[in-house]
């Protein structure tokens, strides 16, 4: 289901040029599984409209509801502010997980000496649910955005370091053979070739980190409830609005396949080689 | 130097010996370190919010005895395993479902997708509408974290069992029921066991997530105790507690995984 | 499948040739005046598997070459034949300076080896090219590493291709090129840095029969262009009769050259030459002295 693009290792029908490569690949992307996951969606709305109404419940209500209600919101300054802030938010705690994850993992990976200082750590908070450390942030930053940018931090960096370490134990080591036997130094190693070979792993990495970093932004502003839509879930909580709940979960679900797909765009480009050539 | 070139066929420089001194050393120097910048800015900020690592480490020893702190604990446990045993009676048999049937499938995957990448917590709020602050929305929060993490690896397991497998199941006149059980169910295991520890891991998360934002009958009620009575020190060391708790609970699993997988 | 178009390739090579190492009479004693171009003296290689289970030392440490010496004249092409596991690549992987020498020297024009160089250029038996790069970028690496000028490099490297037969590969992918193509992109990048010696290290062992015939053919035809001092580690014995002046026998662990069996048949060689009796004899010769030898150990 996840798997529809292969990652190529055979040999395929004669290739478009360099440039165009990227371009093919992000073609098949949107073609597969960004179709599929518009249609479901739309199929969704369908069916949560006839079970609504079927059900009749008060905390279920219908989707033309729910729909009007993010319309409203939407329209509404103070919540785009807000809904933007709150965005903003996770991807700059995204892109704190990302440095910072991706330079510990690559250490892990070609250092053995920083492999034994870290990589215990990385797997207890891999361990841990992340969400166990919010009271302690909470602490430190006080009720503010520092705070949840660091909860984001929290539940995006570990997944990052640890696939990056094994992202760059598991390339393959006859490439950097050849290469280091024209000559390269270690530093030309490093940058041509080692990143290289490891960035479509690290990419998958990120993949999973931008899914953990959304649940990590709603989770910290659900507890730390006083800053962007985590403040609004609070009052529509307390007011028993659930149209407003809805309207906020639909919209985090359209923020958090944006972001994946973002990510996995930004696999396809980068990474275009490894994607080229019809799938089996 | 692991990418030396010598390094396919390097003997231990170091020794043997050395790599797993060091492989305790340095972990431990990396904590010392923590601690002491810690320490140094716990020391500059002067807040009632935060604590020194040794008065972190005195809270937590006095509250290994202290039951209350295992009373909250279990508390919690109680939701967390209840909800767990519910998304996994319902989970596993879909998992199983789903990868069977091609059709159901192919109509179901894009909301797999997407309750793998959604956060579930967006849907707390809304648990708590329907069912009011009880136990009974704890339970079902939990459930909701875990169930995807349950089914997909399930369905996995099926899908991804070699099609000459069932080729030659059915080649022997096998009937559905035969073909469950002599060939999808043991060849699942592994995955279904793994969705298994992704699940807990995941029910986990909701039972804190719930306790610690909306519905605090546990561990919840505890750290607000200690939030609104500045106890610092306690509350850290609780959280230090909780975490602990969990890496047994998932190192437990773990080892059972492990276990299977050489059966 | 893959492209056999040679023929513009073979104005090609001789038009390479000036510009690389001028032709050399291919001899089987040591070059004029110089010395040998390769001396392997008294070398020897010892491996401890890494990957510890906490056993002794030295219990499980392997001799891979012991005592092993040897001499490559320049514009000489040398093949090592033997058993799996007597330490053929291990050799190789020293000449080219990716195994260090336990004991002993090798020197390359009399001076002792300490890593790679830019003397020499090796040929992998999996093309170990990068991935991500196109049949050009690939063949370019070496230039690249030396910061040669995008321009110079990419005409090169396009040279070398065509040289190679894979005009009109030159964008393509490795992944997408079939295994003969790939080896063929391996040996343009190792002649592109244009080195004094050529290291392949059963270049061919991973291809089918009939690919690797037609590779052999390619090389012939590109050797005799360029006549590089070239060391050729193969398991086929009929390979190594065909292609090379000379060729070292070695005998299972621990390693050591049994005895160097001199081809002199005339050059160019053709594959009609299969068929002589002096081939014959060479390939029952040289089969005689494998087949007394011990195959390896099981962890090689």
């Amino acid at each position: 289901m996840t798997e529809t693009a292969t990652r190529r290792t055979t040999p395929a029908p004669p290739a478009t040029g360099g440039r165009r490569r990227w371009i093919s690949a992000l073609g098949e992307f949107v073609r597969t599984d960004v179709l599929a996951t518009i249609v479901g969606l739309v199929a969704a709305a369908l069916a949560w409209q006839l079970i609504a109404l079927a059900a009749g419940a008060s905390w279920l209500p219908t989707f033309d509801t729910i729909a009007r209600r993010i319309g409203d919101l939407l329209d509404d300054g103070k919540f785009r502010s807000e809904l933007v802030h709150s965005v903003l938010s996770m991807l700059i705690g995204f892109a704190l997980a990302v440095v910072v994850g991706v330079a510990v993992g690559m250490a892990m990976g070609m250092s053995t000496l920083a492999r034994y200082a870290f990589s215990i750590y990385v797997d207890v908070l891999l361990f841990i649910p992340p969400v166990v450390v919010t009271p302690v942030f909470f602490a430190i930053f006080g009720l503010s955005n520092s705070a949840v940018l660091a909860v984001i931090f929290i539940f995006a960096a570990p997944i990052i370091a640890a696939t990056t370490k094994a992202a760059l134990m598991n390339i393959d080591r006859d490439i950097v053979d050849a290469a280091s036997s024209f000559g390269a130094s270690r530093w030309q190693l490093a940058r041509l070739v080692v990143f290289r070979a490891a960035l479509p792993m690290i990419f998958t990495g990120l993949h999973l980190g931008i899914g953990r970093a959304v649940k990590g932004m709603i989770i910290g502003q659900l507890i730390i409830a006083v800053v962007g839509i985590g403040a609004y879930e609070a009052r529509f909580e307390q007011a028993f609005d659930s149209a407003g709940l809805w309207s906020i979960a639909v919209l985090v679900v359209v923020v958090a396949v944006v972001f994946s797909w973002g990510v996995q765009f930004a696999d396809r480009v980068v990474n275009a080689w490894a994607y080229v050539g019809r799938r089996q | 130097m692991s990418y030396s070139v010598e390094s396919r066929h390097a003997g231990s420089g170091v020794g043997r010996v050395g790599h797993a001194l060091l492989r305790v050393a340095l972990p431990a120097v990396v904590l010392v370190i923590v601690c002491l910048i810690w320490n140094w800015y716990v020391g500059t900020k002067h807040s009632f919010y935060l604590a020194t690592a040794g008065a972190i480490f005195r809270a937590f020893i006095s509250e290994l005895g202290d039951a209350a702190v295992w009373r909250a604990l279990w508390t919690s446990d109680i939701s967390l395993l209840v909800g767990f045993a519910i998304a996994v009676a319902i989970g596993v048999p879909l998992g199983l479902v789903i990868g069977r049937i091609k059709r159901v499938d192919r109509l179901l995957a894009p909301y797999l997708q997407i309750a793998l990448v959604t956060p579930m917590a967006v849907l707390m709020p809304i648990v708590l509408v329907a069912l009011g602050l009880s136990r009974t929305a704890q339970i079902v929060v939990v459930v909701l974290f875990a169930l995807p993490f349950v089914v997909v690896p399930t369905r996995g397991g099926v899908v991804t069992i070699p099609g000459d497998w069932l080729d030659m199941a059915s080649s022997y006149g096998a009937r559905e029921l035969q073909v469950w059980r002599l060939v999808l169910l043991p060849g699942a295991t592994h995955a279904i066991v793994n969705g298994l520890r992704l699940g807990f891991a995941h029910a986990l998360t909701g039972e804190i997530t719930v306790e610690l934002s909306l519905i605090a009958i546990g561990i919840g009620q505890l750290i607000i105790r200690y939030q609104s009575h500045y106890q610092a020190a306690a509350l850290f060391a609780f959280v230090l507690l909780i975490s602990i708790q969990s890496i047994v609970a998932m190192g437990l699993l773990s080892l059972i995984q492990r276990k299977v997988r050489r059966a | 499948m893959s492209s056999f178009a040679w023929q513009p390739g073979e104005t090609k090579a001789r038009e390479l040739s000036k510009t690389m190492n001028p032709t050399t009479q291919a001899g089987v004693s040591a070059s004029i005046g110089t010395g040998p171009h390769i001396d392997v003296n008294r070398v020897s290689k010892s491996f401890r598997p890494s990957g510890a289970n906490g056993r002794g030392d030295d219990a499980r440490s392997v001799v891979a070459l012991q005592d092993t010496s040897f001499e490559v004249g320049r514009g000489e092409f040398v093949s090592v034949v033997g058993p799996s596991g007597c330490g053929k690549t291990t050799l190789l992987r020293m000449i080219a300076g990716l195994s260090s020498v336990d004991a002993g020297h090798i020197f390359v024009d009399s001076k002792r080896i300490s890593g790679p160089g830019p003397d020499r250029a090796v040929v992998f038996q999996h093309a170990s090219l990068l991935p991500w790069a196109s049949v050009v970028d690939n063949i370019a690496f070496g230039l690249r590493l030396r910061k040669i000028p995008k321009s110079e490099r990419t005409t090169k490297a396009c040279e070398l291709a065509a040289l190679v037969g894979l005009s009109g590969f030159e964008s393509h992918l490795p992944g997408q090129l079939s295994g003969g193509m790939q080896q063929r992109v391996g040996l343009a990048r190792a002649l592109a840095v244009d080195p004094q010696i050529l290291l392949l290290d059963e270049p061919f062992g991973a291809l089918d029969e009939i690919t690797r015939r037609l590779m052999q053919d390619e090389l012939l035809r590109i050797w005799s262009g360029t006549g590089l001092t070239s060391v050729l580690i193969t398991h086929s014995v009929d390979e190594a009769i065909l292609l090379s002046d000379r060729i070292l026998v070695m005998s299972g662990r621990p390693g050591r050259v049994i005895e160097e069996v001199p081809v002199t048949m005339r050059r160019p060689r053709e594959r009609g030459m299969e068929r002589t009796p002096e081939f014959v004899d060479l390939r029952e010769h040289v089969w005689e002295l494998l087949s007394g030898q011990p195959a390896a150990q099981a962890n090689d």
